[in-house]
């Protein structure tokens, strides 16, 4: 009988699929195509297909994350929702922020309103700006507007967003009160218990997303746990959320806008792992797929967890393009930089990679399924990198002869240089387009590369990650075993937590913190109550912290700002002003001691401490039995033009063991992904089997010519 | 391909300024409606990158207040450790509120460069009155090109100065430290660039990217058939006088001319635009229309050229009121898109319906002072292809300021906030809709609370293209009565509200484009079931086109 969990991440393309033995610390894992019309079909599939290797399997638990959400918003596959607001308000929803995203564009569009101007009514109520009504609610006149709706315009669901609601919930509540005694069984979402912050736009939106796909979530879950029954085994599951934590299944019913950004959130978690298991404190996530690559800094091995994401783009790279969601998410930047970016030469004729991509269809040009503009990809295969015959482990093969001929026709001639030499030139622009991003995501919240070790992942991420480390200076870098899989595996170490927030604008001085111990009380019971938790106090078993997001007075970036509670119980403002007078130093250089300190969302993260195994990878890397014995297998692969194309010893994975040390040139294969280590580099297996990637002293300089 | 990686470098160089400025900034106009640039520049004062979210205008002039600074502080007198500031309108972006603070960059003892930063303060003194300064001297303090900086010690005399003159000296000196952050990590950047890539200079660096710019420009121009083209619109003056912006363009091959004889001329009012602005939103237009996705720096500018009578509105000379320059400098564009729409009609976009501002100043009744804005953004002129946005500003960037968040800062409770249905411009792509919203002093309110609006597009209609019909005008109403700027309740733009007062302001719609009978049955319905057509409809429906183009918008409720 053993003792396992299983992992699946539903993405666009793949559902991947991973499966952990307690008993035997054995990892496996499989990739399935996505099968969009059933989402939990291929989850399934691969579970049993996991499980079936084993005699007597018993399923601990199942834990996952999905593209669902996003997909519906993006597709459009979401109910059909009516929005009642504060009557004199129904258009804030498509008045948007009243901003251009793009000031050059004349052509620019925005997103549709995901509720049409005929379902959105306005009602009778107001609450002022401090939370006293202004206005009652106009019960007559709710009951005519959902009428209007779900008897004449038949809408699915209703949400309901009232000015000043994260103040006052009050008539929010008594709204939905009588929309679900009236209508039995209808879907009511409230913009006070989604997002209940200040900024009515954010809010709305929010709210109509959460309404737009809490149907197709009920399905989805439903058909997942039917699917778990008749597979026979009898495990829980739960769900990743935006911020990293899993949660019940209950939960997301309610709130499924919360699980928006499950699966970035996941590979940024195995990134935590990773850096726990060989010790290392301050971590840059590099995940790189076909279209984007993702960053995030973790430091002391922490996520930042942000207020806000934006959903369904116009202009997939376009911040502002989107459908703003206020949830708790991790700080992430993702930019147009995956193994699928397109190359061209710009209106000044010169190269540029990305943002836009040629996806799965039609693929780079290597993958021959009609795919002509040269990609990331066909660079990789030119430059020697990428093993045509050794694509997917194997499983499909490449051809290199349209890599070369989809750059020769969009790039050579431009450039005036060879197929080589310009593909060197597509591989060093997207490494400095992400090293910008990198650079500039990092600054912003007060970092410095050169003192981060870099977890490189996803399909295209160990191939690039030393030149990126090299643009960044950063020295050293970590690459888990199945790269392609590891937002799956994140999901088997992730915590069982959530997050809360509130929003209440305050001056320091004036905080009364009783009112605001009251609040985290309140948030507490919440907390518990979607953790799942039974009974009170201490006996919750959940470990509560606090956190506000703060500012200057007068400004409008705030950053989050971790609240000690004997600080919060003490109500001791001057901890608080000293706290943020340091951390406004390390992000911005300076502070100013004269401005008052403004606090802005309170926010609540209750994590239940869970089994998270410190041996989860088998650590059974082999020790090498004759050092020096490795493969003699090479391939030429260019790595600048001074040293030109030099013969590069080929290893796979499987074949390291720990103590091995590889002197870059040299070009590991994985299942999903190669990792490329270039000259001045050296790596060694761990022996909790990742390869650590370390840089010698040289300048900067070197591998930059050509 | 080393360019190529030394472009990205730079652009995340300045892109952390940005960053720097953004994050430590206090000013609304910094962070909210993005008013300011940043920019890097080689010895020379060649444009190397400008950052992300700079406005785009403000690199037409920054190299222009470069070349202003070293005539005053020549290369050979700058020292390590330098900031140098200005706000002159001349010299600048067009008014005093634009402060630039530039800054050598030194690697060793050589000059390598320079970092500019220019944004747009809370308050820089004089008025509060946009437009309602009879010169400049009445606007706020004008700083001259002076040192602000040398070697890294200040000049507390000129800082005394500059603080005692203005009614937020925290905001000013707060934001002038965040545009000195965004020029040291910019300095650093470049010096760090420079050892990486083992470059003793910038210069060439800067002298290709703006070759290729300009010749990139050149051949965009020299698709345009060559013609003269002329457009005019008019425009109400604050006194509700009726001015008049014309423009011809003349395209000769890779060149063009665009020349402003005609425009009426400077006036007494705060909406005079200094020639910088002029020339600076000219070439944008421009830019906008013929090459939209070429990086800004000042070579692309090279093959255009600007033209305008002296002591016209548009080149007005000191000490002409130039505070409020965006209502008159945000006609530009629509009259450069008039001119092109006669040769490249496919690329432009119907005039758009301006905005009202609206300043909220006062106190409560425990003293505490309150202040915020109001920025409803009119419609957006249509395109040639697809209709304008309902409520988006144009050409400037910013946005506007949620409800709650102005509910929370001030006394005022607003009412409704709504598009305003028919508003938009005819055609066979309908314009943006306007908006009204309406402002309430609560009546037991106990303080002292003062608007001051800056009413545009009263009178004058943002007109359509190739056909299409113009936009609602705007309206502007205290207690249901119409409010013009002899109301006795109308002290130089401010209305001090009394409590139970009602302020309904209703933005204008924008211009259509194309011959409203060619407008697809579909779209009729659709704006028809959203309402955003009501009386109109029954003209798009018999393809007649309105029956009076400066039809007042009816306000919602």
């Amino acid at each position: 009988m053993s003792d396992i969990s299983v992992a699946f991440d539903i993405g666009g393309t793949f559902t991947d699929v991973v499966s952990l033995d307690h008993t035997s610390g054995r990892l496996r894992s499989t990739k399935i195509l996505t099968t969009p019309t059933a989402p939990a079909a291929a989850g399934l599939q691969g579970i049993s297909e996991l499980l079936n290797r084993d005699v007597t399997p018993s399923l601990a638990n199942v834990v996952h994350a999905t593209t669902l959400v996003t997909n519906a918003v993006i597709e459009r596959r979401g109910a059909r929702v009516g929005l009642i607001t504060t009557e004199g308000f129904r258009d804030v929803l498509e008045m948007r922020k009243e901003q251009r995203y793009d000031v050059y564009d004349l052509f620019i569009t925005l997103p549709e309103p995901l509720v049409p101007r005929h379902l959105r009514l306005g009602v009778r109520e107001r609450m002022a700006a401090n939370g006293t009504p202004w206005t009652p609610l106009d019960e007559g006149g709710l009951v005519a507007a959902l009428r209007k709706l779900v008897v004449d315009e038949r809408v699915d669901a209703i949400a309901i967003a009232f000015l000043h609601s994260y103040k006052n919930a009050s008539h929010e509540q008594r709204a939905r009160e009588i929309a679900e005694s009236e209508f039995p069984g209808l879907d009511v979402s409230i913009s006070s218990e989604v997002a209940p912050e200040i900024g009515e736009f954010a809010r709305v939106s929010t709210t109509v997303v959460n309404a737009y796909v809490r149907g197709i979530v009920r399905e989805y879950l439903q058909e997942l746990a039917e699917g778990l029954d008749t597979l026979d085994y009898k495990a829980p599951f739960s769900v990743m959320l935006s911020a990293g934590g899993i949660t019940d299944r209950h939960v997301v019913g309610k709130f499924p806008v919360r699980m928006m950004e499950s699966g970035p959130a996941a590979g940024v978690l195995a990134a935590v792992y990773y850096a726990k298991l060989l010790d290392i404190e301050d971590v840059l996530s590099f995940d790189m797929g076909g279209t984007t690559a993702k960053f995030a800094v973790l430091r002391g091995r922490r996520p930042e967890i942000v207020g806000e994401f934006e959903t369904g783009r116009v202009h997939r790279f376009k911040s502002g393009s989107g459908i703003p969601v206020r949830i708790p998410v991790i700080d992430m930047m993702e930019i147009g930089a995956g193994g699928g970016s397109i190359a061209r030469l710009d209106r000044l004729g010169l190269l540029k990679v990305g943002p836009d991509s040629s996806g799965a269809e039609p693929g780079p040009a290597c993958y021959d399924r009609g795919g002509t503009h040269p990609t990331v990809t066909d660079a990789d295969v030119v430059l020697g990198y990428v093993d045509p015959e050794y694509f997917l482990g194997g499983r499909e093969r490449l051809r290199p002869e349209l890599a070369v001929r989809a750059i020769e026709s969009d790039v050579c001639e431009g450039l005036r240089l060879g197929v080589v030499e310009s593909a060197w030139g597509i591989y060093r622009v997207v490494s400095e387009t992400m090293a910008a991003a990198a650079r500039v995501h990092m600054a912003e919240r007060g970092c410095n590369p050169l003192n981060f070790v870099m977890v490189a992942f996803g399909g295209a991420g160990p191939v690039h990650a030393c030149s990126l480390a090299e643009a960044l200076q950063v020295s050293r870098i970590v690459c888990p075993p199945d790269s392609g899989v590891a937002s799956a595996l994140g999901l088997l170490v992730a915590p069982t937590a959530v997050d809360l927030s509130h929003s209440g604008v305050v001056r320091l001085e004036s905080v009364n913190w009783s009112e605001i111990v009251a609040l985290y009380e309140g948030m507490k019971v919440q907390a518990a109550e979607m953790l799942g938790t039974s009974g009170g106090g201490s006996e919750w078993g959940i470990a509560f912290e606090a956190s506000v997001d703060v500012r200057n007075a007068g400004q409008f970036f705030e950053f989050n700002l971790s609240l000690p509670w004997g600080i919060l119980e003490r109500g001791d403002g001057a901890a608080v002003a000293g706290l943020f007078r340091s951390r406004y130093e390390e992000l911005y250089g300076r502070s100013n001691v004269r401005v008052p300190i403004e606090l802005v969302n309170w926010r609540l993260r209750g994590v239940v401490p869970g089994r998270i195994p410190d041996t989860l990878i088998e650590s059974k890397v082999p020790r090498s039995v004759v050092v020096g014995r490795l493969s003699a297998r090479t391939r030429s692969a260019w790595f600048g033009s001074e040293a030109g194309f030099v013969q590069t010893p080929i290893h796979r994975w499987a074949d390291l063991s720990v103590e091995d040390v590889l002197e870059g040139p040299a070009i590991v294969e994985q299942d999903g992904s190669t990792v490329v280590i270039r000259p001045g580099w050296s790596a060694q297996m761990h022996e909790r089997g990742a390869l650590s990637l370390e840089r010698r002293a040289v300048s900067a300089r070197e591998g930059q010519s050509g | 391909v080393t360019l190529e990686i030394m472009r990205s470098r730079l652009e995340a160089i300045t892109a952390e300024a940005e960053a720097a400025l953004l994050k430590a900034s206090f000013s609304v106009m910094i962070s909210q409606a993005q008013d300011f640039s940043v920019e890097a520049f080689s010895a020379q004062g060649l444009g190397l990158a400008q950052s992300r979210r700079s406005v785009s205008e403000f690199s037409a002039i920054m190299p222009v207040t470069l070349r202003h600074v070293l005539e005053k502080f020549p290369r050979d007198v700058l020292q390590p450790g330098d900031v140098f500031i200005t706000n002159d309108p001349w010299q600048c972006l067009g008014h005093l509120g634009d402060i630039t603070i530039i800054a050598p960059v030194f690697a060793e003892r050589l000059l390598i460069g320079f970092m500019m930063a220019l944004a747009h303060h809370a308050d820089v003194g004089g008025t509060l009155d946009d437009t309602g300064a009879r010169d400049v001297f009445e606007e706020g303090i004008r700083i001259p090109i002076q040192r602000l900086y040398e070697r890294g010690k200040v000049n507390e005399s000129l800082m005394e100065m500059l603080l005692s003159n203005v009614r937020t000296p925290d905001k000013l000196s707060g934001d002038l430290n965040a545009q000195m952050s965004a020029c040291d990590v910019g300095g650093r950047g470049l010096v760090g660039l420079m050892q990486e890539f083992q470059l003793t200079e910038l210069d060439s660096v800067g002298r290709f990217l703006f070759g290729r710019a300009q010749r990139a420009m050149e051949s965009a121009i020299g698709e345009v058939p060559d013609g003269d083209y002329s457009f005019g619109v008019d425009m109400e003056s604050t006194d509700e006088e009726i001015l008049r912006i014309t423009a011809v363009v003349s395209v000769h091959g890779e060149h063009m001319v665009v020349d402003f004889e005609g425009t009426s001329g400077q006036v007494l009012s705060g909406i005079n635009c200094a020639w910088n602005f002029t020339y600076a939103e000219s070439v944008n237009a421009v830019r906008s229309v013929l090459i939209p996705e070429l990086p800004c720096t000042e070579g692309c500018f090279e093959p255009i050229q600007v033209k305008a009578p002296a002591r016209s509105i548009l080149n007005a000379l000191p000490p002409a009121p130039v505070k409020g320059r965006s209502w008159t400098g945000f006609q530009i564009q629509p009259v450069v898109f008039g001119a092109l729409a006669q040769v490249v009609p496919e690329k432009v976009q119907a005039h758009t319906g301006m905005g009202i501002l609206i300043a909220v100043n006062g106190l409560y009744a425990s003293g505490q002072r309150f202040n915020s804005h109001i920025l409803p953004a009119g419609g957006l002129g249509a395109r040639p292809s697809l209709d304008g946005i309902n409520t988006v500003n144009f050409p400037t960037s910013s946005g506007g300021i949620p409800v709650e968040i102005v509910e929370s800062q001030t006394p005022l409770l607003v009412e409704s906030k709504e598009f305003v249905a028919d508003s938009g411009g005819l055609g066979r792509h309908r314009g943006g809709l306007g908006q009204s919203v309406s402002l309430y002093l609560p009546d037991d309110f106990r303080g002292n609370c003062t608007l001051s609006i800056r009413p545009q597009m009263l009178k004058v209609p943002a007109i359509g293209l190739c056909g299409g019909g113009s936009g609602a005008v705007g309206r502007l109403t205290l207690n249901g009565n119409r409010l013009t700027r002899s109301d006795q309740r109308v002290q130089r733009g401010s209305v001090q509200m009394r409590p139970g007062d009602r302020l309904v302001t209703v933005q204008a719609g924008g211009g259509g484009f194309g011959p409203p009978e060619e407008r697809l049955q579909e779209a009729i319905s659709a704006d028809a079931i959203g309402g955003y057509t009501e009386q109109r409809l029954e003209c798009q429906q018999n393809g007649l086109s309105e029956p009076d183009p400066h039809i007042e918008a009816v306000a919602a409720r």
